[in-house]
């Protein structure tokens, strides 16, 4: 019933977010061909290239293949995207009960707050997947529809299962804050404060070797989406990590949510 | 008086995290910036000799790579921007469709304060804000510069990124105070103003060298504040931004109108 409701009063930003996304890759995909036409000879132009030069700026040939051109042009916006999708989801799953005050009523039903607190829980996590399975879904069939060259279909599944880590951190990472400082938009700053640094320091880390170890400080090393495309090897081992230890953020804030008291 | 001052005060700790992001953000990439364009430099004459449509597709601009500007601009900027139209839509949702959420619009209506009033005195802490955030760009952006770049760098086009995003926020917070009016949950009211901003974003860079897109970037206003543009021709659309200024201070006109009313739903 608590989870019929929640997912009943959240449908509307969910299928928001997913049009505006789905809309993006359904542009981008008709033209994966046409790059792709100019292919051979960039392929002969980064081959004549000495080898010290394409490792000095990890140019690979892999990079000019659909999955390399849509890696570029479309998932580093997807990413900052559904990590925006699951920061304010998740506000509203949560922090909003504080500041409309309805918590109160709800923590007068008859369950207990584990209860409440894992069907919020549970409707974050299905709109998550819901949201990396439709984009995993529509990309593949955008390129089989669209795109005429050879691709790797698993590099973009690995694409989505990418996103679906971030939803998951970052929203875990929302829900943490939410039950700690009840209020949203503080909530939203701090989640999305550190969404960018770790963005910005991973990008930052890539340029020089002696600023690496700040890499080590972001998600986005563990699933960078350039080795991806270059070693054509999805990142499963960190990404089912990170999805663990977001379920492990998940817990510690229903421990929180169990003993707090709410701020009237 | 007292409202911009309660006002400000309950929404200066979101002002003050977002301060620190944008400081700590400045100082990275500007840091930063010398280094990035000297590893460019190789690559940048390796650039030039690929077909235009590649580079197009992929974002590249080998003449504005080069600039010690270049890198804030290209790079750093697509985050500058949905940033601070997040900030703004969030911060305009939070001051009008969260009254209607938490119901204190109906205390707040009982005051002495005539609706009006009330309006004018959110938009002024959403200006207050947004210039507040706005100078801090751009001094800490000057400040870097001065302090880590060596080259010779541009001001105008330092100053032309400041302003960018001044009008990035005004426009969304403005249409985030309309949206609120209109429909008074905050819940959808920041999914259709971010819903928005992605979309603008979205169809204004993803489809940069995509056929056929020319009139959907239009409907974009990051298409008449292009910093590519900028960084080339070393000038800031100053009247460009104006107009939407303008045209943000005709919507927050406009929402005050509906506000004024406007029943409020129970």
């Amino acid at each position: 019933m608590l989870l019929k409701k929640e997912l009943k009063f959240n449908y509307k930003p969910f299928l928001i977010w997913t049009i505006v996304l789905l809309f993006f890759s359904a542009m981008i995909a008709p033209f994966v061909d046409v790059i792709m036409e100019d292919a051979a000879s960039l392929k002969d132009f980064i081959n004549s290239m000495p080898k010290f030069m394409l490792k000095l700026f990890n140019i690979d040939e892999n990079f000019i293949t659909p999955e390399g051109f849509f890696s570029a042009k479309v998932m580093i916006m997807a990413e900052i995207f559904a990590a925006i999708f699951a920061v304010i989801l998740a506000s509203n799953v949560f922090v909003g009960e504080f500041e409309s005050k309805t918590i109160e009523y709800i923590l007068t039903k008859p369950y207990s707050r584990r209860n409440i607190f894992m069907k919020k829980a549970i409707t974050l996590f299905i709109y998550y997947t819901l949201f990396a399975l439709i984009f995993c879904f529509s990309v593949l069939l955008l390129f089989s529809i669209y795109v005429h060259y050879d691709y790797n279909s698993s590099i973009l599944m690995g694409f989505a299962l990418y996103l679906y880590v971030i939803e998951i951190v970052f929203g875990a990472l929302t829900i943490l804050f939410s039950v700690i400082f009840q209020k949203s938009f503080i909530t939203i700053s701090a989640t999305m404060g550190i969404f960018l640094i770790m963005y910005v320091a991973d990008m930052l880390g890539n340029v020089d070797e002696k600023y690496e170890w700040i890499r080590n400080l972001t998600l986005f090393k563990y699933i960078p989406l350039g080795d991806t495309v270059k070693y054509t090897k999805v990142y499963i081992g960190n990404s089912i990590l990170f999805i663990i230890m977001g379920l492990v953020i998940t817990i510690v804030a229903g421990k929180i949510f169990e003993k707090e008291d709410i701020l009237i | 008086m007292t409202l911009i001052k309660k006002e400000f005060k309950f929404n200066f700790k979101n002002l003050f995290i977002w301060i620190i992001v944008v400081v700590l953000f400045n100082l990275m990439f500007i840091g930063l910036s010398d280094l990035i364009a000297q590893e460019n430099s190789v690559f940048v004459s390796l650039l030039n000799k690929m077909p235009k449509s590649f580079l197009d597709a992929f974002n590249m601009d080998p003449e504005t790579l080069l600039r010690p500007e270049g890198m804030l601009g290209t790079e750093g900027m697509t985050f500058m921007f949905i940033f601070f139209g997040l900030y703004a839509s969030m911060l305009s949702s939070k001051l009008f469709a969260g009254e209607y959420d938490n119901k204190t619009i109906e205390y707040l209506l009982t005051k002495p304060y005539s609706r009006s009033r009330i309006f004018k005195n959110k938009v002024s802490v959403i200006l207050i804000n947004s210039i507040l955030l706005f100078l801090i760009f751009l001094g800490t952006e000057f400040w870097f510069f001065n302090q880590f770049v060596d080259r010779e760098f541009n001001n105008t086009i330092l100053f032309a990124f400041a302003i960018y995003l001044l009008v990035i926020e005004l426009f969304f917070a403005s249409t985030a105070a309309l949206i609120s009016t209109l429909i008074q949950t905050r819940k959808l009211t920041n999914s259709i103003s971010l819903g928005l901003l992605f979309f603008m974003y979205f169809g204004y860079t993803v489809t940069e060298g995509v056929k056929n897109t020319e009139l959907l970037r239009k409907f974009s206003i990051f298409y008449y504040i292009p910093i590519r543009d900028t960084l080339k021709n070393e000038s800031v659309y100053l009247l460009n931004s104006f107009i939407i200024i303008l045209i943000s201070l005709i919507i927050f006109y406009v929402s005050q109108k509906i506000f004024e009313k406007q029943d409020i739903t129970v």
